[in-house]
C-alpha cells in the first residue's frame, strides 16, 4: 500500500481554491473582492461620521473634514461610501443564495426525476428566463413597494432559472453514475440521494455559477438602488449614491466616483475570481468520475 | 437676485466696449457694434423656443382648467390666459378683463372683457365665452378648479354687452376678483374641446405628444401686439433632472426650469448659461393627513412640526435658495400673520407630545418624488432631522407619474409645491374642506367659518384680523409642515433674452414665453 | 538485421519540462509480415512507445532519444509534412476505438478511397475500385457498393473495426501499429479481427506491432513478444519463449494472474503496484513487489540477460530457473441446494425494445453462478433485475419464495439488504466526495440503525475483510488505485450482510493482475461467509475459477444453464461452442507453468 503515494494529489475543495489561486488574475480579483468586502463590512466602524448626518454645505469640496467633499445635501461622501457597501453586498449575496438554492433544488430535481416532470420544469425555466430579469424586479418593487426582501427575492429568482440549466446539465451526468445506483440500493431517500451524493460531486460548477450569479446580482441591485427602486434615501447605499449625485458630477465628483469604483472593482474582481476558479476546476469533476 | 448682479455687470461691460468702440477709428467696428445695439433695442423676431420644463408623465395634459405638473402649467401659460393675474412683481393686473369690479356688498362681480381679443381659431373673445369658462370651472361633474369659485351661483350670469357680464355669488367675497383671476382660471371658447384646445394665449395648440413633447405655434393675432417673437414654442418633459440640465447644456433646450439648488451656482458660471433666480412665496410642503393615523391626533402634528430645523433645511435642502416660513403660506399677503411667533426645532418638546399622543416610537412612511427641485432633499434632511427625536421616517420615493397618479391627495404622509398665491385662494384650493389639492384634508368647521367671513368682509382691516384668526388655526392644528420659501432657480441660454425672475414662484418668468426672444 | 523492416533503439519519451521519462531505452526489431507483441498493464508505456513509432506523443510529452527506422527512414527525423506523406504508406494506426479512426460525416467508400487518392496516387480509378474490392475481401466485410455507401455508424463495432484496418492496410503500409484494437468487442469478434490481422501481415509483408494488455491475445497472434513494465521493455522473446520459459519474475507473475479457460489451474494477483515515473525506484522498478529481489535489484538496474537466442531478460536473477507454483484451482464441486432466489418467464425491457425473454434462473444457497454472455447478451440487465435496478420487468423476482416488488425502493429493507449489487466500473460506483469510511459505514447506518460513529467503529473490520488496511477510511476514492477501490466496493456490500450478492463484470475495467487478486478475494469470502453470489461476467476463463454453475445466455435468452464443468468441457449448446473456440487461451503454447504442476 506504499505505492499509494504514487497516485496524484487529489484536488478537493480547499485544493479547488489554491489551485484557482495560482492564477495571477484570481489572486488579483481575490484581493480586490476582499478589499471592497473589507471596506463594506467595516467602513462603518471606521466612517468619521455618520451616513446621514450634515457637515456642510451641499456638494462642497474635500476638507479635512470631509475628506472626499460633501454630497448634494452637504453629508459627508467618504462616510456615505464606507456605510453604503453593506446593503448592495449583503442584498447581493442573499439574492445570490436565494437563487441558487432555488435553481439548485429546481435543477437537482429535474435531473433526478427525468420524464414529464423534468420537460415541464426546464420548460418553466424557459419561460422565466425568457422574462426580462430588470423588468421582473421593477414590475413587482413598483406594486409592492421597495421591501429589501422583495429586491432580494425577485433578483435571486430570477438568477434560479439560469442556475437550474446549469444544475441540470451537470447533475444528469451525476445522476448516471453508479454510486447513485448504489445509494438506490441502499434504498437511501430521494433528498438524501441529491442532497449528500450529487450535490457535493457538482460544486465546482455550482462554485463557479455562484461567483458569476454573485457578479450579477451586485450589478442588479445596484442598478436597482440607481433606479431609486432599492435602499430608500435617506440611507447610503452606493447604487442610490450615483444616482442623488450624478446631477453634481461636475461640481463633486467624488460622490458618484467613488461608489462607481467600488461596484466595478467588486464586479470586476469577482469575476477574475470566478474565471480562476472555473479554469483549476476544468477536469476535476472528470477527474473524479473517470 | 443674482442674475440682476451678473446682467448688471455685463451692461458695465457693454458700455465700457462701445465706449471704446465710440473712440474707435474703424468704421467696420462701428458698423459691427451699432447693428448689436440695433438688436438689443428691437428684439429678434423668429426662431423656435425649446423650454424643458421638470415633470410629466402619461398623464399630460393640456385642459386649461386643472393642470397639475410643471409642463401642464406651463402648456396653460402658453395657450390659455385668464381674466387677470399677479404679474412677475407680485401685481395683480388685468389681462382678458379689462375691469373686474364688485358692488357694496361683494356679492355682484362685473368683468368687463378687453376688446379684440381673438381666439386661435378666429373667433373674437365675447363673454359668452367667459361666462361658458366659468361655468366649465364650476361645473362639479368635471372641473378640478371648482371649489375656488364654489360661491358662484351657477345660474347667476347676467350677460350685459357683448364684453360685459355679471357673476352672482351665493355670499359675498371681497377678494373675488384675486380668486377669479389665477392662471388656473384660463378663459375659453363657448364648445371648448381639450383634445383640440383653443384658447387666446401668445400660443396655439400644434401638437402633443403626452410624456414627450407639446409644440406650439406663435399666435399671430395676439392681443398684445408684437408679441410672441418666436415663432414656434416647443414645451419637453423632463422629468429628469440630469437629462434637464444635460439638455440645457447641450443646447437641446433653451431653457429650463427647477434648476436643483445645488447645482445653481455652478451653472450659473458655466459658458453661455444664465440662472434666474427669483424670491418667491413658493412652498413645498409636507402634508400630513388630518383624518388618518397617526396624524389624526394633533400632538403629532405639532410634535413633527417641531422636529424640523428650518434654517437647516433651507442650508441642505435648498443649497440656501430660500427664506424660512413658519408653517404658514402666502407671506406676500397684506394678511400674512407674520406676528405669530417663528416655530424653531425643539425635540424635547416633540418628544413629549408624541409621548403623549402615545406614539413615542413614532414610525412613517413618507412619500417623496422629484416633484420639484429640493422636494427628495427636504425628505431627506427631514428623515434626519426626525431622528433626532427618535422618530422614524421611512421614505418611499416614488416616480412623479405614480405620486400624481391615482393614490395623489392620499397619501397619508407625502410632499407637495405650490406656488405664491394671495391666502384666501390659497385656501380656497388647499385648506377647505371639499377643496381641490386638499392634500391634509384638513376640515376645520372653525376655519372655515373663518375664511367664509373673511370672504364676505369688505372693510380690509377687519379682514386681515379674521385671517390673523384663521392662520392661528392652520398654525396651531394644521397638517401642513411649512419649512421654507423656496426660491425659484432656473435657467437659460444666453441665446435667448427676455425672462424676468418672478415672485409668484411659478417658473421661469410665470412661463412667460411671449416676452422670449433671441438674441 | 539489416533485413528488419521496422528497427528501434534507445527510444525515450520524456514528460516535457522534467527529467522524468515515461518510456526510455526501448530497442527492437520488426520484420516483414512478423507481428510483434508489445504487452503490459495500465501505465507501462506500451501506447507511448506505439505512438512514438508513429513519431507522434500526447501533450505533454516529448520524444527526446531514439531512433525509429522504417525501412531505414528515421521517423523522428522526419518534418511534419514528412511525417504525414510517411503514415499510410509506410506506416498506419489501428486505434482501440475505430469511431475515432473514422470521419462520422464520410461514406466508408469515399474515406479509403481518399486515403487512396493521396498515398498512392498512380492508382486511376478502375485500379482503386478494384482496390477498394480487393480490401472489403480482405477484412471480410460484404463487397460491394451496399458496403461502400454506408457511413460509420451503419456498422457494428466490429465491423467499424474491420474498416479501419481496411483502411489502415489499404497503402500497404510497411509498419502497422495496432493499440487494443479488440478491446471492447465481444470474443467472437474479436477471434475474426486477429485472423483478419494475422492474415493481412502476411499476406503484404507487413511488420505489425500489436499493443495489448491481453496476454492471451498476444499469446495466440504474435510471433515474438516484450512485456513491459513501467515504461521499461523487462522481457522479450518469441511467444514461445516468453509464455513458456518466462524469465522475468514480472511475467511468471503476469502469466498466473491469467484466468485458464482449460480450469486447470486457478488465478493468482501480484501485491502493490507498479510505480508511476515520478516515484520509479533506483534499481529494478519491480523490486518492491518481486520475491527474489535483493539488494543489487534494488539499487542497480538490471541489464539484459540473453537467457537463449532472442530471449532477453532484464533481471538480476534471469538465470534462476525455478518458476512459482502454480495457483491451485479455487472453484469447489458443484452440488444441488435449497433455492436462495429464483425468477420464472421475466421479461423486460429498455423503452420500447424487449432485452429479455422469458429467463427462467434460481440461484442456490451458497453457490456461485455465473452469468456468461457477451455485450449486449442482457446479462447486465438481469441482474438488475434482480437487484431492483431496472425500472420494468414482468415477472417477480422471489426471495425464499417471497415475490419482490421490481423496484428497489418499494422493497422491504430485509430484501434490499439480502441482495447486494458490486457494480463493473469502481471509478463510477463510489461517490468521490465521500471517504471510503464514510462510503462503507452507509449501509451499516441504513441496514443496522448505527450511529455515525458506531458505523465509523466497524468500518476498519469491513475494510480489513477485503485486505485493505483501516487506515484507508479517511481516503477519498481517488486516492485509491482501481483495484483497492474495487475492493471498497465489495466492502460496502458485505458491510450489508447480504445473502447474495451480485457482481456485475466487476473485474472488467481492471489490469489483469489486479483482476487476479479480486478473483481470489471473492473465492475466500464465498467461501468464509458461505455467500451465494451471482457473477455476471464476458470473460469465460473467470469463470471457470470461480463459478459452480454457469448460465450463458445470448440475445437476452438463456441458451445453456448447467455446472461449470458440464458446460465447459461438453457445452450443448451451439453458442456455448462457438464461445469456447473463439476464446484465445495458452492452449497453442505448451506452458511450462503447466508442466511445473
Amino acid at each position: 500500500m506504499s505505492a499509494v503515494a504514487t497516485i496524484e494529489k487529489p484536488v478537493r475543495h480547499a485544493g479547488l481554491l489554491g489551485r484557482a489561486l495560482s492564477f495571477r488574475r484570481a489572486q488579483l480579483g481575490l484581493a480586490t473582492v476582499v478589499a471592497i468586502a473589507a471596506i463594506a463590512m467595516l467602513g462603518p466602524l471606521v466612517a468619521p461620521h455618520s451616513a446621514t448626518s450634515f457637515v456642510g454645505a451641499p456638494y462642497g469640496d474635500p476638507t479635512a473634514r470631509a475628506l472626499f467633499g460633501t454630497d448634494g445635501l452637504g453629508r459627508d461622501v467618504f462616510s456615505r461610501f464606507l456605510w453604503g457597501g453593506r446593503s448592495i453586498l449583503a442584498m447581493s449575496l442573499a439574492a445570490t443564495v436565494v437563487g441558487l438554492a432555488a435553481g439548485i433544488a429546481v435543477g437537482l430535481t429535474a435531473a433526478y426525476v427525468r420524464g414529464w416532470a423534468d420537460e415541464v420544469l426546464m420548460r418553466l425555466m424557459d419561460v422565466a428566463l425568457a422574462f426580462p430579469q430588470i423588468v421582473l424586479v421593477l414590475l413587482l418593487v413598483a406594486t409592492l413597494g421597495p421591501q429589501p426582501w422583495l429586491i432580494v427575492l425577485t433578483v435571486g429568482l430570477g438568477h434560479a432559472p439560469r442556475v437550474a440549466r446549469v444544475t441540470r446539465a451537470v447533475a444528469l451526468e451525476v445522476v448516471e453514475r453508479d454510486f447513485i445506483k448504489s445509494a438506490k440500493a441502499l434504498g437511501e431517500p430521494a433528498w438524501r440521494i441529491l442532497g449528500a451524493e450529487v450535490l457535493p460531486n457538482i460544486s465546482s460548477p455550482l462554485l463557479v455559477e455562484f461567483g458569476l450569479r454573485l457578479t450579477y446580482s451586485i450589478g442588479a441591485i445596484a442598478a436597482i438602488g440607481f433606479i431609486g427602486f432599492g435602499v430608500q434615501p435617506p440611507a447610503a447605499d452606493w447604487g442610490l449614491m450615483i444616482n442623488e449625485n450624478r446631477i453634481g458630477l461636475s461640481i463633486q465628483p467624488w460622490s458618484v466616483l467613488l461608489p462607481v469604483l467600488a461596484i466595478g472593482l467588486l464586479t470586476v474582481g469577482m469575476n477574475l475570481f470566478t474565471d480562476g476558479i472555473a479554469r483549476a476546476s476544468i477536469g476535476i469533476d472528470r477527474g473524479a468520475a473517470q | 437676485m443674482r442674475s440682476h448682479d451678473a446682467a448688471s455687470n455685463l451692461q458695465g461691460l457693454e458700455l465700457k466696449r462701445r465706449n471704446l468702440i465710440t473712440f474707435g477709428t474703424m468704421a467696420g467696428l462701428i458698423g459691427a457694434s451699432s447693428s448689436a445695439y440695433a438688436q438689443a433695442a428691437t428684439p429678434k423676431r423668429g426662431g423656435r423656443l425649446l423650454i424643458g420644463s421638470a415633470g410629466g408623465g402619461a398623464k399630460d395634459k393640456l385642459d386649461a382648467h386643472g393642470p397639475i405638473s410643471n409642463p401642464d402649467i406651463a402648456r396653460v401659460f402658453a395657450l390659455y390666459e385668464p381674466l387677470a393675474k399677479y404679474n412677475a412683481n407680485y401685481e395683480f393686473e388685468m389681462v382678458l378683463a379689462e375691469e373686474i369690479s364688485g358692488n357694496d356688498s361683494a356679492d355682484v362681480w362685473t368683468v368687463r372683457l378687453r376688446p379684440g381679443v381673438e381666439f386661435h381659431n378666429g373667433k373674437t373673445l365675447t363673454a359668452d365665452d367667459a361666462i361658458a369658462s366659468i361655468q366649465r370651472l364650476i361645473d362639479p361633474k368635471r372641473s378640478a378648479a371648482a371649489s375656488s369659485l364654489a360661491d358662484i351661483d351657477p345660474q347667476g350670469f347676467k350677460k350685459l354687452d357683448d364684453r360685459t357680464f355679471t357673476i352672482q355669488l351665493n355670499q359675498p367675497f371681497a377678494a373675488f376678483d384675486i380668486q377669479l383671476g389665477q392662471y388656473g382660471n384660463g378663459i375659453v371658447p363657448v364648445g371648448y374641446d381639450p383634445a383640440a384646445p383653443v384658447g387666446t394665449g401668445p400660443f396655439k395648440f400644434g401638437a402633443f405628444t403626452p410624456g414627450d413633447r407639446t409644440v406650439f405655434p406663435a399666435h399671430k393675432n395676439y392681443w398684445r401686439t408684437g408679441l410672441p417673437y418666436v415663432d414656434e414654442l416647443v414645451i419637453i418633459d423632463f422629468p429628469d433632472e440630469t437629462a434637464r440640465i444635460n439638455a440645457l447644456m447641450s443646447g437641446q433646450v433653451h431653457a429650463i426650469d427647477n434648476v436643483p439648488f445645488a447645482q445653481t451656482r455652478p451653472l450659473g458660471m458655466a459658458q453661455g448659461l444664465k440662472t434666474l433666480v427669483a424670491k418667491t412665496g413658493a412652498w413645498l410642503p409636507f402634508t400630513m393627513r388630518v383624518d388618518q393615523a397617526p396624524f389624526d391626533d394633533v400632538r403629532v402634528r405639532q410634535a413633527m412640526r417641531l422636529l424640523v430645523d428650518r434654517k437647516q433645511m433651507v442650508e441642505q435642502a435648498l443649497s440656501g435658495y430660500g427664506s424660512l416660513a413658519n408653517d404658514l403660506y402666502s407671506p406676500f399677503d397684506p394678511a400674512y400673520a407674520s406676528h405669530l411667533p417663528q416655530r424653531n426645532q425643539d425635540l424635547d418638546q416633540a418628544k413629549s407630545l408624541l409621548r403623549m399622543a402615545g406614539h413615542a416610537d413614532l414610525q412613517v412612511e413618507l412619500v417623496t418624488a422629484a416633484i420639484s427641485a429640493g422636494v427628495v432633499e427636504a425628505a431627506q434632511v427631514l428623515a434626519e432631522q426626525a431622528r433626532g427625536a427618535g422618530v422614524k421616517i421611512n421614505l418611499r420615493k416614488v416616480d412623479t407619474g405614480v405620486f400624481y397618479g391615482n393614490d395623489y391627495l392620499k397619501w397619508p404622509f407625502a410632499q407637495d409645491f405650490w406656488y405664491t398665491r394671495d391666502y384666501l385662494a390659497q385656501s380656497a384650493n388647499c385648506a377647505l374642506p371639499g377643496a381641490i389639492y386638499n392634500e391634509t384634508h384638513f376640515a376645520d368647521p372653525k376655519y372655515a367659518s373663518f375664511i367664509a367671513e373673511a370672504r364676505r368682509t369688505l372693510d380690509k382691516a377687519k379682514r386681515t384680523e379674521i385671517l390673523h384668526d384663521a392662520q392661528k388655526i392652520e398654525y396651531e392644528t394644521g397638517g401642513y409642515i411649512i419649512w421654507g420659501f423656496r426660491d425659484q432657480v432656473d435657467a437659460y441660454s444666453t441665446k435667448i433674452t427676455g425672462l424676468v425672475p418672478s415672485k409668484t414662484g411659478t417658473p421661469l418668468g410665470n412661463y412667460n414665453f411671449a416676452s422670449v426672444h433671441f438674441v | 538485421m539489416t533485413s528488419a523492416t521496422v528497427q528501434v533503439a534507445g527510444l525515450r519519451v520524456g514528460l516535457a519540462g522534467s527529467a522524468l521519462d515515461i518510456v526510455d531505452g526501448i530497442g527492437f526489431e520488426i520484420a516483414a509480415g512478423e507481428v510483434a507483441g508489445l504487452v503490459g498493464e495500465s501505465g507501462s508505456g506500451k501506447t507511448t512507445v506505439g505512438l512514438a513509432l508513429l513519431g507522434h506523443c500526447r501533450n505533454g510529452a516529448a520524444i527526446t532519444a531514439g531512433v525509429v527506422l522504417i525501412d531505414g527512414i528515421n521517423v523522428l527525423h522526419a518534418t511534419a509534412p514528412e511525417l504525414q506523406a510517411l503514415r499510410g504508406p509506410a506506416v498506419a494506426y489501428v486505434p482501440q476505438d475505430p469511431g475515432t479512426a473514422l470521419n462520422p460525416a464520410l461514406r466508408v467508400g469515399e474515406q479509403i478511397a481518399e486515403m487512396l487518392l493521396v498515398h498512392v496516387p498512380r492508382l486511376d480509378a478502375r485500379e482503386r475500385a478494384a482496390r477498394l474490392a480487393e480490401l472489403l475481401q480482405e477484412v471480410r466485410l460484404p463487397a460491394g457498393d451496399a458496403t461502400l455507401r454506408r457511413y460509420p455508424h451503419q456498422f457494428s463495432g466490429g465491423q467499424q473495426q474491420r474498416i479501419a484496418l481496411a483502411m489502415a492496410f489499404a497503402c500497404r503500409p510497411r509498419l502497422i501499429v495496432l493499440d487494443e484494437p479488440t478491446t471492447g468487442l465481444d470474443v467472437t469478434t474479436q477471434a475474426h479481427i486477429l485472423d483478419t490481422v494475422r492474415s493481412l501481415c502476411a499476406l503484404h509483408g507487413s511488420a505489425a506491432l500489436y499493443v495489448s494488455h491481453d496476454l492471451a491475445v498476444v499469446a495466440g497472434l504474435a510471433d515474438r513478444v516484450m512485456v513491459m513494465y513501467s515504461g521499461r521493455i523487462i522481457e522479450a522473446g518469441s511467444s514461445a519463449q516468453v509464455f513458456g520459459a518466462p524469465g522475468h519474475p514480472y511475467t511468471q507473475h503476469l502469466l498466473r494472474a491469467v484466468p485458464d479457460p482449460a480450469g486447470h489451474r486457478g488465478v493468482s494477483g501480484i501485491p502493490g503496484h507498479a510505480p508511476s515515473p515520478s516515484s520509479r525506484p533506483d534499481g529494478c522498478a519491480f523490486a518492491p513487489r518481486c520475491d527474489r529481489a535483493s539488494d543489487i535489484c534494488r539499487r542497480t538496474v538490471p541489464p539484459a540477460t540473453m537467457r537463449a537466442a532472442g530471449h532477453r531478460v532484464h533481471c538480476w536473477h534471469a538465470d534462476v530457473t525455478e518458476t512459482l507454483a502454480i495457483p491451485a484451482v479455487l472453484r469447489g464441486g458443484f452440488t444441488a441446494r435449497p433455492a436462495l432466489l429464483a425468477v420464472q418467464g421475466l421479461d423486460a425491457s429498455y423503452g420500447p425494445a424487449k432485452v429479455l425473454h422469458g429467463i427462467d434462473l434460481v440461484i442456490q444457497q451458497g453457490e456461485c453462478l455465473a452469468l456468461l454472455g457477451e455485450s449486449g447478451s442482457g446479462k447486465t440487465t438481469l441482474a438488475r433485475c434482480i437487484a431492483g435496478l431496472h425500472p420494468g420487468h414482468s415477472a417477480p423476482v422471489r426471495l425464499h419464495g417471497q415475490s419482490l416488488p421490481c423496484s428497489v425502493r418499494d422493497r422491504k429493507q430485509a430484501a434490499r439488504q439480502a441482495i447486494q449489487y458490486v457494480f463493473q466500473n469502481p471509478y463510477a460506483s463510489l461517490n468521490p466526495r465521500r471517504t471510503i469510511g464514510e462510503i462503507v459505514a452507509r449501509p451499516l447506518q441504513v441496514f443496522f440503525r448505527l450511529s455515525a460513529n458506531e458505523a465509523a467503529r466497524k468500518v476498519g473490520a469491513a475494510l480489513e475483510r477485503v485486505a485493505l488496511s483501516t487506515a484507508m477510511a479517511r481516503r477519498y476514492p481517488d486516492q485509491l488505485s482501481g483495484g483497492e477501490r474495487q475492493r471498497v466496493a465489495v466492502a460496502r456490500a458485505l458491510a450489508a450482510e447480504p445473502e447474495l450478492l451480485v457482481c456485475d463484470e466487476i473485474t472488467s475495467a481492471l489490469d489483469v493482475s489486479v483482476q487476479a487478486a479480486i478473483m481470489e478475494l471473492l473465492v475466500g469470502l464465498r467461501q468464509s461467509m458461505g455467500l451465494s453470489m451471482l457473477f455476471v461476467t464476458h470473460n469465460l476463463s473467470l469463470v471457470r475459477g470461480v463459478a459452480d454453475r454457469v448460465a450463458v445466455m445470448n440475445a437476452g435468452r438463456i441458451v445453456e444453464l448447467g455446472p461449470t464443468a458440464e458446460v465447459f468441457d461438453a457445452p450443448r449448446a451451439d453458442y456455448t461452442r462457438e464461445l469456447l473456440a473463439n476464446t484465445p487461451g495458452f492452449r497453442s503454447v505448451p506452458l511450462t507453468l503447466d508442466a511445473a504442476v
